[in-house]
């Protein structure tokens, strides 16, 4: 499968009378988008806000992010089986804004985390503190439950996302990306001599708040299969997870996953980037055993030499990370495996709540249990009052200048399980 | 069998097998510890969910009704969960405020946001757990 990513590179965002791309400035008119948002008869109110890079603002809670991309050429279109049709997407060309993402907030239960913040100390813990990003306020309606309130505001990140993508499909790009697999028998035969790679992408699937999309179907009642990594790219996977802020992918994650692009830069020369993955971390044990013999078999299947492994969220899913990690192991499949830490607060403690000796090949997100103090912002968007709630329920880490001590479990991708993130120690 | 401190999950689930925890999580995986000893095997991962078990009051966990030799897999599984517990009460800023907040919340007469954000916590493990159970 071979696909096409054309980059529009967006440098700033404004409101203004028209909905256009002029030169690398995104204009958003803002009615419109709102009025078109409200057809959703669940919400009560939207509102839209700007966040640029180096502004002294705070998101929070955020849901989800999304970057705006446009499907120009090739089957489907962006999103499938979500706002799209089920057609298999991942090929032709897709148009992509590149510095531009939609940011959703929602406080959809009274505990919820994701903090955003766009200058100073928390601004270098997130990569979306980098981005020109739309921000989407929605009120739900008063007698809509946390389920209807999850979906309509999930809805609402994707519906913005691809209303802004539609804005790039007759625009030239600067720069296009090609990323090509061929089918088995082709990289057998064209790469002979390279190891053969997989990617299991575990996903979280566990209940409210805790959801993964692929092309429409809940990642909870799926066996465990393979999909082309470039049908990620537009936007097969999307998020419904936002517990924890740190460690939950979102759907900007899962259309720019890092291991895949890290993969294709090495595909055709060090290694053969067969295919990828995807499994679930689901809470009942038996799919957790189920779901890890499948990736096992399949990854035997495929003649896989080696495979990456990056999992996501706390807790539980170690336990499917510990599976998949073992029994690929078992195949004589070498792996590596991707996870972030709560060692405790100086970093000392056993970091996960399984292990085995077969996983001695590990990269560490960081410790979503570091403590950090964020400075006060001037401007605060989405919901003032979780602040003092933010990272739990009563909690009161708010203080009287405005500045916030968190671990950095509540920061938005901040210990990030694909290794989106670019700080590093030695 | 059910083992659980959430009214919402006992409320629910009134036809199946329950033991109610009076208690927070130390208490419910103490509880599930000592059905393991006498032959139950455990059927849903105890630290389901990302919201963690320090943060939350509530959880909900599915054992066999039915009791055999002691199941060390599933020994080992609710001993690591108390192992996290104790750690991230003890260890994690937030697990510290909370381990505080969770011992003073039943002298308490919650009321307004902070009743909401319990009825919240209630319903997350019982979605977690509904969704888990659906499996079985």
């Amino acid at each position: 499968m071979k696909l096409e990513l054309g980059y529009i590179y967006i440098n700033d965002i404004q409101f203004g009378p028209e909905s256009k791309i002029e030169k690398d400035t995104l204009y958003v008119n803002k009615d419109e988008l709102i009025s078109m948002l409200l057809a959703d008869e669940h919400l009560k109110s939207v509102s839209l806000d700007i966040a640029k890079p180096g502004e002294s603002v705070r998101i929070t809670p955020v849901k989800d992010v999304i970057e705006p991309r446009v499907k120009v050429t090739g089957s489907g279109n962006v999103f499938p089986g979500t706002l799209a049709k089920v057609e298999v997407v991942g090929s032709g060309r897709t148009n992509v804004l590149k510095g531009a993402a939609v940011v959703t907030t929602g406080k959809i239960v009274g505990f919820q985390e994701g903090i955003i913040d766009m200058s100073g100390k928390g601004a270098e813990y997130t990569p979306f503190s980098k981005l020109n990003n739309l921000v989407v306020v929605c009120e739900p309606q008063d007698d809509i439950g946390p389920y209807a309130h999850e979906k309509a505001i999930r809805m609402v990140g994707l519906k913005t996302a691809t209303y802004l993508g539609e804005l790039a499909r007759g625009i030239t790009p600067e720069e296009i990306d090609v990323f090509e697999t061929p089918n088995i028998k082709e990289g057998i035969e064209k790469y002979p001599d390279l190891p053969r790679v997989g990617y299991v992408l575990m996903l979280q699937s566990q209940g409210l708040l805790h959801d993964t999309y692929v092309y429409g179907v809940d990642m909870k009642q799926s066996l465990t299969t393979i999909i082309n990594p470039t049908e990620t790219m537009d936007g097969a996977i999307i998020s419904g997870n936002c517990v924890s802020a740190c460690d939950k992918n979102t759907t900007y994650h899962h259309l720019n996953n890092p291991v895949i692009y890290e993969l294709f830069k090495k595909h055709g020369t060090e290694l053969n980037f067969v295919c990828v993955i995807i499994t679930n971390e689901n809470v009942y044990l038996a799919d957790k055993e189920r779901s890890s013999d499948w990736s096992s078999k399949l990854a035997a299947l495929l003649g896989l030499d080696g495979v990456i492994i990056s999992q996501e969220g706390f807790g539980n899913p170690d336990t499917d990370l510990i599976m998949n990690c073992k029994k690929i192991e078992a195949k004589g499949i070498k792996t590596v495996i991707i996870t972030d830490e709560y060692a405790g607060r100086d970093g000392a403690s056993q970091s996960l709540a399984d292990a085995d000796a077969s996983a001695n090949a590990v990269v560490t997100g960081g410790n979503a249990n570091q403590v950090i103090v964020l400075g006060p912002m001037d401007k605060i968007i989405g919901h003032v009052e979780v602040v003092n709630t933010v990272a739990g329920g009563f909690d009161g880490s708010l203080r009287p200048d405005g500045s916030i001590e968190v671990e950095l479990q509540a920061i938005t991708g901040a210990t990030n399980e694909m290794g989106f993130n670019k700080l590093s120690a030695r | 069998m059910i083992v659980t401190n959430n009214i919402k999950v006992k409320d629910f689930f009134k036809e199946e097998a329950l033991m109610f925890v009076e208690g927070g999580i130390k208490d419910v995986f103490v509880a599930v510890r000592d059905c393991v000893h006498k032959g139950h095997t455990i059927l849903t991962h105890p630290l389901s969910g990302s919201v963690k078990p320090t943060e939350t009051p509530f959880k909900s966990i599915l054992l066999t009704e039915t009791t055999g030799s002691l199941n060390l897999e599933s020994l080992n599984l609710i001993e690591q969960a108390i192992l996290m517990l104790d750690h991230l009460e003890n260890n994690s800023v937030t697990g510290i405020r909370y381990k505080k907040i969770w011992e003073n919340i039943g002298k308490q007469q919650l009321t307004g946001p902070e009743r909401k954000i319990l009825e919240d916590f209630r319903e997350i493990d019982f979605t977690l757990f509904s969704n888990a159970i659906a499996a079985d």
